[in-house]
């Protein structure tokens, strides 16, 4: 385990990451002889089990990280494990929201996050400058790392890193 | 083409229906046609005859039509004398007792109008001077109201168009009001004949559900005046879910529009655009509900209905296995107010009026990115060309600090709680950003399967206020986003027997239990 953050709004947002975990989709999922509550229990008793259930229902598996897997082991499929306030669940992902502090094209936009490793997936036009971008040199770090990086270089307004989370129905 | 005119003091604008005129046949006509076709071929083409698919046959502006027609109007596209007729007070036309303009008020109402005014003159007036000023001013009494003094009913004496003589009265001092007498549709109040209408207490609370009776939002009142569709056709409410039965009986006539953002639990969703009546659309009973509280049909002989049964409907799911990013539901929001954004194939201008999203975590905290922050903002600053859109998103349902929801106490997000049949709060999110609870404590209303259900939330109090936020489009289409919430702010009523603070609110009642009969007002 251990503690992470991020600037979101002007505001340190912490997470817990459960370092000794991945999240993995079903089908990308070992055999394993722990079931997904036992797991969670050791490493974060503090979830909510519906957050778990969630989780599951939408296909993702919660599994031990191997220690003898290489780091690409998982590919595409593996997700890091965050435990927000409130014993919120979210999975890392390698994108960042950022919005750029000049007005630039998807190539301007391109030309200047690649020094940070990073390539535009898409523009978002309902604001100036905003993007969702991807993290695709690993030896810059993960989304989290890259968006204190992207802060801390003066080129955008805002640069957070893109959580999967539980977004339900609020009913009883 | 508008017509402005003062009446008891404040100005009211009616909208013309070009190319079309009301014609009141004569029974000689009528009996020596023998057919409809007929019978409208002597006043304009029979092509034009608004109840076969003419030019005006389907979409002819004005609710109400059905009853002018059955009282015997025709409503027709004009031969040019016939249309000469009815812009000039006193012209006849061979075979009919009356030809006149087509009107629609700011709720969409159909006003013929006629060609008698009533004008009261000053009471301390002696009679023969109210006679002398009657006959200086061009006018024919037609019949003297007798319970108040100097109060006539009169028509021109020359012929000449109604709101030039108008004006001209208006303007004179010697005149208390003069005022077009204008023919509407008064029917009785709408009682809706849906067949489970009786269990939606949301709408009209009579106390036999166990609770109160009175608590509820006031719909049938509201329904009198504003049922979701406004003077340019119906408002759109956008619905953002994690899916819905689109093609729910109750509300596949209503859904007009929509999309889906499916992410397959991952990060990045493709939008899809839905057509509407095509399969496909993600389906989540708990979508079907909310969508059925804003806008379930009315009298369509099923189920209940929503709170704007008349207004169109723009199904938006995203995030489909209740697992997804922020940045997708960012995009739904921004999808909702300009589809443009999105959707390459989009009208400009197809946005929707009014926003209503119930996702979120019922724990308490729920931190918010800068991407759904500024793609809230977009809908609520830039939404309906920039009048802004109002944006209704559920409170959470525990009984925690609203603030520490970070999207439902957003500044340009409407906060709604729940409240029950008792008009008491149930224990949803509080505190200063609460801004109104409505009914959603065992609520009735359409679920996935073509089924119907009750159920509790603030998920189903939000579009239901929603719903009325349509309703009070209907009857003030340039309002901003801002103004719709301020009118819905201001005619909450007080309840659960608590002490609202100087401004009206209370940190577990927000500014009331809202009352759509006094919003639409």
């Amino acid at each position: 385990m251990r503690e992470r953050s991020f600037v979101r709004r002007n505001k340190k947002v912490q997470l817990r990451e459960l370092t000794e975990l991945v999240a993995l989709r079903k089908e990308d999922a070992r055999e394993g002889s722990l079931s997904q509550d036992d797991i969670l229990a050791q490493t974060a008793p503090d979830v909510p089990k519906e957050q778990l259930r969630a989780f599951e229902n939408a296909g993702w598996v919660f599994q031990e990280r191997d220690p003898e897997a290489s780091p690409d082991a998982y590919a595409q499929s593996q997700a890091q494990v965050f435990v927000k306030s409130g014993g919120r669940i979210a999975l890392g992902t390698n994108v960042l929201n950022v919005q750029l502090k000049e007005g630039l094209s998807e190539d301007e936009a391109n030309a200047a996050l690649q020094p940070h490793g990073c390539r535009v997936i898409e523009g978002m036009s309902f604001a100036p400058g905003l993007f969702r971008v991807a993290v695709v040199d690993p030896s810059q770090g993960d989304a989290v790392d890259v968006a204190d990086q992207l802060l801390n270089s003066g080129l955008v307004q805002f640069a957070e890193p893109e959580l999967i989370e539980v977004v339900g129905p609020r009913s009883s | 083409m508008k017509w402005t005119f003062r009446m008891r003091g404040k100005e009211v604008t009616l909208t013309s229906v070009l190319g079309a005129v009301a014609v009141r046949p004569s029974e000689g006509a009528r009996s020596r046609a023998g057919s409809r076709p007929r019978l409208v071929s002597q006043f304009g083409g029979s092509a034009s005859d608004t109840s076969s698919g003419g030019r005006f046959g389907l979409d002819m502006p004005g609710r109400n039509r059905g009853l002018f027609e059955r009282a015997g109007w025709l409503f027709i596209e004009p031969k040019p004398k016939v249309a000469l007729a009815a812009t000039t007070m006193r012209a006849t036309v061979e075979d009919a007792d009356a030809v006149e303009q087509v009107f629609v008020d700011r709720s969409g109402n159909m006003q013929v109008a006629t060609d008698v005014l009533t004008v009261k003159l000053d009471p301390d007036m002696p009679e023969a001077e109210v006679k002398q000023r009657l006959k200086d001013d061009g006018l024919r009494n037609v019949r003297q109201i007798r319970f108040t003094p100097n109060t006539f009913e009169v028509r021109a004496a020359t012929r000449r168009p109604l709101p030039e003589l108008l004006h001209e009265l208006q303007e004179k001092r010697h005149y208390v009001f003069a005022e077009p007498m204008l023919l509407q549709a008064i029917t009785g109040r709408l009682k809706p004949k849906d067949p489970d209408f009786a269990q939606q207490w949301q709408h009209t609370n009579d106390g036999s559900s166990g609770g109160s009776a009175g608590a509820d939002i006031r719909a049938e009142q509201a329904w009198d005046l504003s049922r979701g569709r406004g003077p340019n056709g119906p408002i759109r409410i956008a619905v953002i879910d994690n899916g819905m039965q689109v093609r729910h009986p109750d509300l596949k006539a209503g859904v007009v529009a929509g999309g889906s953002f499916r992410s397959g639990g991952g990060a990045t969703a493709n939008f899809v655009r839905y057509t509407p009546g095509a399969a496909g659309f993600p389906d989540a009973p708990h979508g079907t509900f909310c969508l059925g509280m804003a806008g379930a049909r009315m009298n369509n002989k099923r189920g209940g209905c929503g709170s704007a049964p008349e207004a169109d409907l723009i199904a938006i799911a995203c995030l489909d296995d209740q697992i997804g990013t922020q940045a997708t539901l960012a995009r739904a929001v921004a999808y909702a107010a300009d589809p443009t954004r999105e959707d390459g194939s989009a009208t400009a201008g197809s946005g929707a009026d009014v926003i209503a999203c119930s996702l979120g975590p019922n724990g308490a905290d729920w931190d918010l990115t800068s991407v759904l922050d500024l793609a809230i903002r977009f809908a609520a600053n830039q939404g309906r060309g920039g009048l802004g859109t109002p944006i209704f998103w559920a409170a959470s349902n525990g009984h925690f600090e609203i603030e520490r929801d970070e999207v439902s106490s957003h500044p340009d997000v409407i906060a709604v709680g729940r409240s029950d049949h008792n008009d008491m709060a149930d224990g949803s999110a509080y505190g200063p950003k609460l801004e109104f609870l409505a009914p959603g404590v065992e609520v009735y209303n359409t679920t996935s399967g073509g089924k119907y259900r009750f159920w509790t939330g603030t998920s189903f109090a939000a579009p239901l206020a929603a719903g009325v936020g349509a309703l009070v489009l209907g009857r003030n289409p340039n309002f901003t986003g801002q103004q719709v919430r301020e009118r819905l702010r201001a005619t909450c009523d007080k309840v659960g027997g608590v002490t609202y603070n100087a401004d009206g609110h209370h940190d577990e009642y927000g500014y009331g239990r809202i009352n759509a009969a006094r919003a639409v007002q």
